[in-house]
């Protein structure tokens, strides 16, 4: 591990402490990604946990910069939610249990805000699920996580232009489905 | 909806968040086990290495390869190894495993009935093994219980196994010149000796529950025990089981399916004996020493050969 000079004795302390960071920055974020990627909460969880524990596991086995921790980790969740799908038949709907996430914005506002905003949450959320994987997966790491393309090119691993396009297309997309749906 | 309210929408979503308890919860589980680098390698397995395992057997191609795997094995060390295990051993798994995986291989009859006859000699070496055995009386006699058990489905798989090359012989005789006589004859008396054999064999097994039930503890039961036994020389008792499983298999070699079934009662008779005498041993002491020559008489039997 070579982000700070350190010795070589405290490579495991520095290690922990950059994980121990790391978790508390990213949980949120790898957690609503593995989540609008599988649909069910209890899942997002367990995969969740495992993707920080692989996550540990890199940081100990090879060198990484603080610069791309972010990604390595949205990359290694990635992977997780692919390999879970792997195991498991594919017949079942994503986006099924996006409408948890709702649950948790009522509490928040007070009723008529809650009113309009569910409405429209359940417009996006609809929207959304219907969309192509990759699409959402975009659309998701820009507008709602707010990574940068280079960023999020690096997860992909995509060339920018490629995923300024993509970005492009799946936004056109999102808009028809909402637009089709509000007539 | 404008591109701008799109946007915000989006945003929005940023308010999903994972439970504030499962979030502390889960930092630390995490935390505790990165303090020592190996346990998190072993969690992560934990989570997915069974996962994978059931996933990987969900598939039909995954069976096949673990049972071509095991014949593979055959020819390895690791199985071979397994050869000589007996119920109690750890690489006695891995035997029952290959003998099954052998068996599921196999698609003649022919073949079946060669492997079921193998595993029977097999049980009858376990049961020799544990007898030999220094072990408690009562677990030694469960075990020869048991294996003799097993001993008889291998022998009845065997039969069955044979009865389907009956048929398929019975089927084809009318357009052999050759055989039509001998053939349907052979059926006839293959299927008299499946009858006698398996009536034999139930006679056997009403004895052989009685004697377990009668308890282990009772000597008195031991001696009328002994009067039930066949009368067949204890000490060649060992001998007489391979010999008889041998020729059995040679039989089917040279397809005199009445032959194989004959002997194949004769091997069944014979490990009848053992069983009992295997509980016997245990309880009475006269009967130590008849262990000992059993295993001494074989051994001067083999050097003789």
């Amino acid at each position: 591990m070579n982000i700070i000079s350190g010795s070589k004795k405290d490579k495991s302390g520095e290690n922990k402490e950059i994980f121990t960071r790391a978790y508390d920055d990213y949980i949120d974020q790898i957690y609503r990604f593995v989540y609008f990627k599988v649909g069910s909460k209890e899942e997002a969880q367990d995969l969740t946990s495992a993707v920080f524990l692989k996550t540990w596991d890199y940081i100990n086995k090879n060198k990484i910069r603080k610069k791309t921790l972010r990604a390595l980790i949205y990359k290694i969740a990635r992977n997780a939610v692919i390999d879970y799908y792997r195991g498991r038949s594919m017949t079942q709907n994503n986006m099924e249990s996006l409408d948890e996430g709702l649950n948790i914005i009522d509490e928040r506002q007070d009723m008529i805000k809650s009113i309009e905003l569910s409405m429209d949450m359940t417009l996006i959320s609809e929207s959304l699920g219907e969309l192509k994987d990759e699409y959402r997966e975009v659309i998701i790491l820009r507008f709602t996580e707010e990574l940068s393309i280079s960023e999020i090119s690096s997860i992909l691993e995509k060339s920018k232009g490629n995923t300024r396009v993509l970005l492009f297309r799946a936004l056109k997309a999102l808009r028809e489905l909402t637009d089709q749906k509000i007539k | 909806m404008t591109e701008k309210e799109l946007l915000s929408q989006l945003k929005n979503l940023k308010e999903i968040k994972p439970d504030e308890s499962w979030k502390k919860q889960s930092r630390d589980i995490l935390l505790s086990q990165i303090s020592s680098h190996e346990i998190p390698a072993a969690v992560e397995s934990d989570i997915y290495f069974l996962a994978h395992i059931k996933n990987f057997f969900r598939q039909p191609v995954a069976v096949v390869v673990v049972v071509l795997f095991f014949l593979a094995g055959g020819g390895f060390a690791s199985v071979a190894a397994s050869k000589n295990t007996k119920p109690g051993d750890s690489l006695y798994i891995a035997k029952k495993i290959s003998e099954k995986a052998k068996l599921a291989i196999a698609f003649s009859s022919e073949k079946k009935a060669q492997l079921s006859i193998e595993f029977a000699g097999n049980r009858a070496k376990e049961i020799a093994q544990v007898i030999a055995d220094d072990d408690t009386n009562e677990s030694k006699a469960e075990k020869v219980g048991r294996l003799a058990e097993d001993f008889k489905k291998e022998i009845a798989s065997a039969k069955t196994s044979l009865k389907k090359i009956a048929e398929v012989d019975s089927k084809q005789s009318p357009t052999e010149n050759n055989n039509s006589e001998g053939a349907p004859e052979d059926s006839e008396i293959f299927s008299a000796n499946l009858g006698r054999t398996e009536k034999g064999m139930q006679i056997y097994v009403q004895e052989n529950k009685e004697e377990q039930s009668r308890d282990l503890s009772d000597s008195a039961a031991a001696s009328s025990t002994k009067e039930n036994i066949p009368e067949i020389p204890a000490a060649n008792n060992a001998n007489n089981l391979e010999k008889a499983l041998g020729e059995a298999g040679e039989f089917l070699k040279n397809q005199d399916y009445g032959g194989t079934l004959n002997k194949l009662s004769e091997a069944n008779d014979i490990v009848e004996n053992i069983n009992n005498k295997g509980e016997v041993k245990g309880i009475s002491e006269t009967a130590t020493s008849t262990e000992g020559s059993v295993l001494g008489a074989s051994e001067e039997n083999i050097d003789n050969k």
